[in-house]
């Protein structure tokens, strides 16, 4: 019956999916709360305590907003800034638009293959006129 | 009429447009294909699925292993994870795994400089 509703109606494949997701990403927040307070407390009676206590303030209590940082945080971890920075910055501008003056230095790779062709053309024009 | 029309191609060199298209959707989408590039294998090849899925395993174990040391309780987190992330929703996890992979590698790097240098020649 179950599996009737789930193929009926993919808003119940969601609901699930990110119930499931919900769990993991609050089993992987509390394995790292369990590492950390361990690591600066060691494996003692106030160490549990107080895992007790954050758990249940992260986890449950402030849930809404530990969640999204912490993904944030694994995110961050992981090096998605250093895609953002290249997404949005390498991808995006285009070499600047000449200006008189000093000329500017190479700022991307379409930059770098005009110049080459420019310098190609030029070569080949003071072939033509030696000869 | 002619600064005007030198405007908006200058506003759609800043975006990352041009006249093939915008690169940054093209970019999107390759980093949708490369994850579901994995998904197709495993589906199609079933001994790449038992082969990701060993790899997975002990991807799983192994972090749980780091951050609580060995214990009964790491058996017990690592069985639900691994239940979760390995099997019921594999392709997903999978999906991640390998975008993970290559983020380590810095190959996201890669693609978004060969697809943003390519698709502006034009």
């Amino acid at each position: 019956m179950n599996e009737i509703f789930l193929n009926l109606f993919p808003m119940f494949f969601l609901f699930d999916f990110f119930a499931d997701i919900n769990l993991i990403l609050k089993i992987f927040v509390l394995m790292t709360l369990v590492s950390w307070v361990r690591n600066h407390l060691g494996t003692g009676a106030l160490s549990w305590i107080l895992i007790g206590a954050m758990g249940y303030f992260i986890l449950f209590d402030g849930w809404a907003i530990f969640g999204p940082i912490y993904l944030l945080y694994m995110l961050l971890m992981f090096g998605v800034s250093a895609v953002l920075i290249d997404f949005f910055f390498i991808s995006a501008g285009g070499p600047p638009q000449q200006e008189e003056g000093m000329e500017s230095p190479v700022s991307s790779g379409v930059d770098l293959s005009n110049r080459m062709k420019g310098a190609h053309a030029a070569s080949a024009a003071q072939r033509i006129l030696r000869r | 009429m002619n600064g005007l029309r030198g405007d908006r191609r200058g506003g759609n060199k800043m975006f990352g447009m041009n006249e093939k298209g915008n690169i940054l959707f093209i970019i999107i989408g390759a980093f949708v294909v490369l994850a579901l590039i994995p998904v197709l294998i495993t589906t199609f090849f079933w001994p790449a699925k038992i082969l990701m899925q060993i790899i997975m395993i002990f991807v799983v174990y192994t972090t749980v292993r780091g951050l609580m040391g060995s214990g009964n309780l790491t058996i017990i987190i690592s069985a639900i994870l691994i239940y979760f992330m390995v099997f019921k929703w594999f392709e997903v996890f999978l999906s991640l795994y390998i975008l993970q992979l290559l983020l380590g590698l810095q190959f996201l790097s890669v693609v978004i400089w060969g697809i943003g240098t390519n698709l502006r020649k034009g």
